[in-house]
């Protein structure tokens, strides 16, 4: 009797098991698509994070956007071997950059972390939800998740609660969702770094710098510092303050943050003292009053990539057989590079001649009347094999590594469909759907969308007035 | 602490879990402290008016126990202690009485005290004399209006020698006090909740049958609860607080989605109360039968609020005299006890109107039923057609959904100009436009609540049709079923329920007539 008793009372475990199992399979499954991509500002760095091998960073910078504007792991990597990543997000509270270390450290056996301090001023806001939404979203469910949830929103553990389960801040989601929310490329290949290609409108002003001479912490900050400190220690770790040059940055608060650091006998770096050494132009190297851009991160990640080398003993992995991922992550950069100066070309002449056919698929749509381009695509269709005649008519075709692989889809030819991964083209005589979006760009001319193959992502889609070549149409974003 | 909140899901399985470890001679000891525990979280002194009112009553029915425990002896009229008959129903009506009116007087310090003042400025006011001031203004305590009606209860079926006193402190504390039925009821019967107290310490409790049919009461509970009731509220409220500057089919969408709520937010919370109890062991009285298939707003009655009207019936309406004394004081006997319904709803005039108008439309049926029966007689009116059926349910609808305006309005002055704007701001475009989806309320989450009211009224109609609950007829199928069917509930209250930082976490309607 007691035996079956037990081999009821198993089989009920079992089945709450189950249950439960593939009810938590399926919540983490819904939350996962109904959490809001914060792309740069959080989700990419952070879910790019777990991506990383374990123990294989090196460096790790923690820190708000202006960590991951400043320090670019790529430069890191192509000039000194550095193998780093930046874990932040934006605005990040500084009782979150505790909860990010704490976080790295389950994953990574870094040598030196770099904290970026520009949020050591701010007090924590527990109702500021944006900053807070980009760093809590996308870190999984943890006990130090939790417990650092609860000692953040001590005073209001209800909205603590609603951060420790993304389900409960973006339930809503649901009527919004997309194609995207279903594709989520995890690996980040920027390693972290938000480093775009965009110059601030004006030169910067920075003479506000020498208006405060003196700035307080806030004490609760020094406490999580404090934190930061043991942790480190506890797990013979580095730990190097930084501060990217930024409008709104006093000296005042350089003063404080250097005093702390003398305290505790750490390095600090004050960007904006070593803005001249390093040749940063406040004209052309910042995106905005607060961000460095590609150029200026460049300046400043050579620097501490200098100092880092020089102050500690850092692996150089470019030297290292086997290909790792920050070398992934430099082709992938480079492959950018060059969609990116596709995707600011605007002259056909000029376009025709980037046009990287290795590992790419083109599409050309030719639609309406093109006499006044007649002889380019005469060439076009000759470049590719096809009827010169019927392209003229208007017609589309697709090329795949320099080949034809549609032929000519003239507009009684139906449709041709081409897949890759979770991305579809679709072509018409008169028309180029990628994704279910149709582009007829021009009514008279030639359209040409271009994918690429080896990184399955599009790259750019323009259209060329017969009329006006030198000017291309895109899509309004 | 309500039942959607946080704090009641930390709350919940550590007092489940500590009474499902601790021996059974102590589970009534541990239930009156969690019990204790929840009303102390709303407020400490909450919990001590509760033991004041527990305390008259608990020593009120001792007293009333020992006097009808005194011997008859028939020979000389008199009793071993010198009474007669008419002497010892003189002292017992004086005890009743006195513990009666003192519950009662505590119900109208907190709850009445504010309304009766009120009225009485507002007489004195027109007469010119001096405006009296509340001089307490207390909020009233959560569950009061409950537990009054339960205690009263209690004294009456002692008086009337139904039930003994109860001797034991625990159980009747927890009579008053057991924490899933404070907020909103059931308003529990004394002898058949009192057993559940002394029995429970022999229970078996690991039984899963039990405790999975309760789980599964309240994941429907809290489905009703979040993706319908609260969901609604967002419209409903929109509409109400600014009816002025709507029309007609806003005012009637907004008072029938009300209607709607009503039901899925007191059924929710009641199914929950259940499933929290079944879990535990304890079987609560079914207070809703269906009640939005009735036929007639007397059948209605006799399937909503089940604990109420039944309490009404037996504590007010036949002690009143009930049909016994003639139509007309029958007639009055019901417009009394309807009103008195509706006062214990909630200290305002409208509520008063609502009992009112319930009476009447009894009345009304009453007299019109032989009207109706003979000219269905004599146009051969098909009574047992679907069609038919329909009608009377939808004229049980009608009859409600215009009542319940006032139930719903803050005062009688608004629920005038609210019917009032009705029939005269006619603006058909509304259902057209969209206008209707601007209220809170988009398309998609419109359709959800759709869905789910459907899948609400399907399951009340098998309560109807077969008086079976979700519970028992989720237990008879496969497991597969069960569990797709539990998840996706499950699911539908995480991603559609109206809850998080969003939304103003919304109370159980009927938590506000405490």
């Amino acid at each position: 009797m007691k035996g079956l008793a037990m081999k009821r009372a198993g089989i009920l475990l079992c089945k709450v098991v189950l249950f439960l199992g593939i009810l938590g399979f399926l919540f983490l499954h819904i939350q996962q698509r109904l959490k809001l991509n914060m792309g740069h500002r959080g989700t990419d760095n952070i879910t790019g994070f777990y991506e990383e091998k374990e123990n294989s960073v090196e460096v790790l910078f923690v820190g708000a956007s202006t960590m991951f504007c400043t320090m670019d792991p790529l430069v890191l990597y192509e000039d000194y071997g550095i193998a780093s990543y930046d874990f932040g997000s934006s605005a990040q509270p500084f009782e979150l950059s505790y909860l990010f270390m704490q976080e790295a450290l389950k994953y990574q056996k870094p040598k030196v972390i770099g904290l970026e301090v520009i949020s050591i001023f701010n007090e924590f806001d527990a109702n500021d939800a944006d900053p807070l939404n980009y760093g809590i979203t996308d870190l999984p469910f943890s006990m130090e998740k939790a417990v650092g949830l609860a000692d953040m929103f001590r005073n209001d553990k209800g909205t603590g609660l609603s951060y420790l389960i993304p389900m409960v801040q973006y339930k809503d989601r649901w009527k919004e969702l997309t194609r995207e929310d279903f594709i989520n490329p995890a690996v980040n290949y920027t390693k972290g770094a938000y480093t775009p290609d965009l110059i601030s409108g004006v030169p910067l002003d920075f003479s506000s710098y020498y208006e405060e001479e003196t700035f307080t912490i806030p004490e609760r900050n020094l406490e999580i510092f404090q934190r930061m400190v043991t942790l480190c220690e506890e797990n013979n770790i580095e730990l190097v303050l930084f501060k990217s040059p930024s409008v709104g940055w006093n000296i005042g608060q350089t003063k404080a943050v250097a005093s702390l650091a003398d305290q505790y006998g750490l390095p600090f770096i004050e960007y904006y003292s070593l803005m001249g050494e390093l040749g940063i132009d406040v004209a052309t190297d910042f995106r905005d009053n607060t961000h460095l851009n590609r150029y200026g991160s460049k300046k400043t990640s050579d620097h501490m990539g200098q100092y880092l080398t020089k102050q500690y003993n850092l692996t150089d992995y470019r030297a290292m057989d086997s290909e790792n991922s920050w070398d992934v992550a430099l082709q992938k950069r480079e492959h950018d590079r060059t969609n990116e100066k596709m995707s600011r070309t605007n002259s056909l002449p000029d376009y025709m001649s980037i046009i990287p056919y290795e590992g790419h698929t083109v599409v050309f749509s030719v639609t309406g009347d093109v006499s006044n381009m007649e002889e380019f695509v005469r060439n076009l269709a000759d470049a590719f094999g096809l009827d010169g005649e019927k392209l003229l008519q208007g017609a589309s075709f697709a090329v795949k590594d320099g080949q034809c692989i549609s032929g000519l889809i003239g507009p009684e030819d139906g449709s041709w469909r081409w897949e890759q991964g979770f991305d579809t083209l679709r072509l018409t005589g008169y028309s180029i759907t990628y994704n279910r979006e149709v582009h007829e760009l021009v009514d008279d001319g030639l359209t040409i969308l271009v994918y690429d193959n080896d990184w399955e992502q599009f790259v750019d889609v323009v259209g060329f007035d017969a009329y006006d070549p030198a000017h291309g149409v895109r899509p309004e974003t | 602490m309500t039942f959607t909140s946080y704090q009641f899901f930390l709350f919940l399985p550590t007092a489940l879990l500590i009474y499902f470890l601790i021996p059974g001679k102590l589970r009534t000891l541990w239930l009156v402290m969690t019990s204790f525990a929840f009303i102390w979280y709303f407020n400490p002194k909450y919990l001590l008016v509760l033991l004041v009112s527990a305390g008259i009553s608990y020593g009120t029915a001792l007293i009333l126990d020992q006097i009808n425990g005194k011997p008859d002896r028939e020979e000389d009229g008199k009793t071993a202690g010198g009474e007669n008959k008419v002497q010892i129903y003189k002292k017992k009506k004086t005890v009743a009485a006195a513990g009666i009116l003192s519950v009662i007087g505590i119900l109208i310090l907190f709850k009445y005290m504010d309304f009766l003042l009120e009225n009485i400025n507002q007489i004195f006011h027109l007469s010119g004399e001096q405006v009296i001031a509340n001089p307490f203004s207390l909020i009233a305590p959560v569950g009061i209006a409950y537990y009054t009606l339960q205690v009263i209860g209690y004294i009456v079926d002692v008086y009337r020698g139904k039930i003994r006193a109860e001797r034991n402190i625990l159980c009747y504390l927890l009579y008053v006090a057991y924490f899933p039925k404070i907020i909103s009821g059931p308003i529990e019967r004394a002898d058949a909740f009192l057993e559940q107290t002394h029995d429970c310490k022999n229970w078996k409790l690991w039984n899963w049958e039990r405790i999975s049919a309760g789980l599964t009461l309240m994941v429907w509970g809290y489905f009703q609860k979040l993706v319908i009731a609260d969901r609604l509220a967002i419209f409903v409220e929109e509409i109400f607080k600014n009816y002025m500057q709507y029309g007609t089919i806003e005012l009637v969408a907004g008072i029938t989605l009300f209607f709607i709520q009503l039901y899925a937010d007191f059924l929710g919370y009641m199914n929950i109360a259940q499933g929290v109890s079944n879990i535990m062991g304890f079987t609560l009285q079914e207070n809703f039968n269906a009640p939005y298939f009735a036929k007639s707003v007397r059948e209605y009655w006799s399937r909503w609020h089940i604990s109420l009207s039944t309490w009404l019936k037996d504590y007010v309406y036949i002690p009143l005299g009930g049909n016994r004394k003639g139509l007309l004081r029958k007639n009055s006997n019901l417009v009394l006890t309807f009103l008195v319904s509706g006062l214990w709803h909630g200290a305002s005039w409208s509520f008063l109107f609502w009992g009112g108008i319930h009476g009447i439309y009894q009345i009304g049926e009453h007299w019109l039923e032989p009207v109706a029966d003979r000219v269905n007689e004599k146009l051969h009116t098909r009574t047992e057609s679907f069609g038919y059926k329909l009608m009377q349910v939808t004229k049980m609808w009608v009859l409600n959904i215009l009542a319940m305006i006032f139930f719903k309005c803050a005062t009688a002055r608004d629920a005038i100009a609210y019917i009032g704007r009705i029939f005269s701001k006619w603006d058909p475009w509304v259902i057209f436009d969209g206008s209707l989806y601007t209220f809170g309320v988009d398309e998609k989450y419109f359709k959800v609540v759709v869905l789910s009211v459907i899948l609400f009224f399907i399951v009340d109609w098998m309560k109807y049709k077969r008086g079976e609950r979700i519970d028992s007829w989720l237990s008879r199928q496969c497991i597969w079923f069960r569990w797709g069917f539990l998840m996706m509930l499950i699911l539908a209250c995480v991603v559609f329920g109206a809850y998080g930082p969003a939304y103003d976490a919304g109370n159980f309607i009927y938590f506000q007539f405490n």
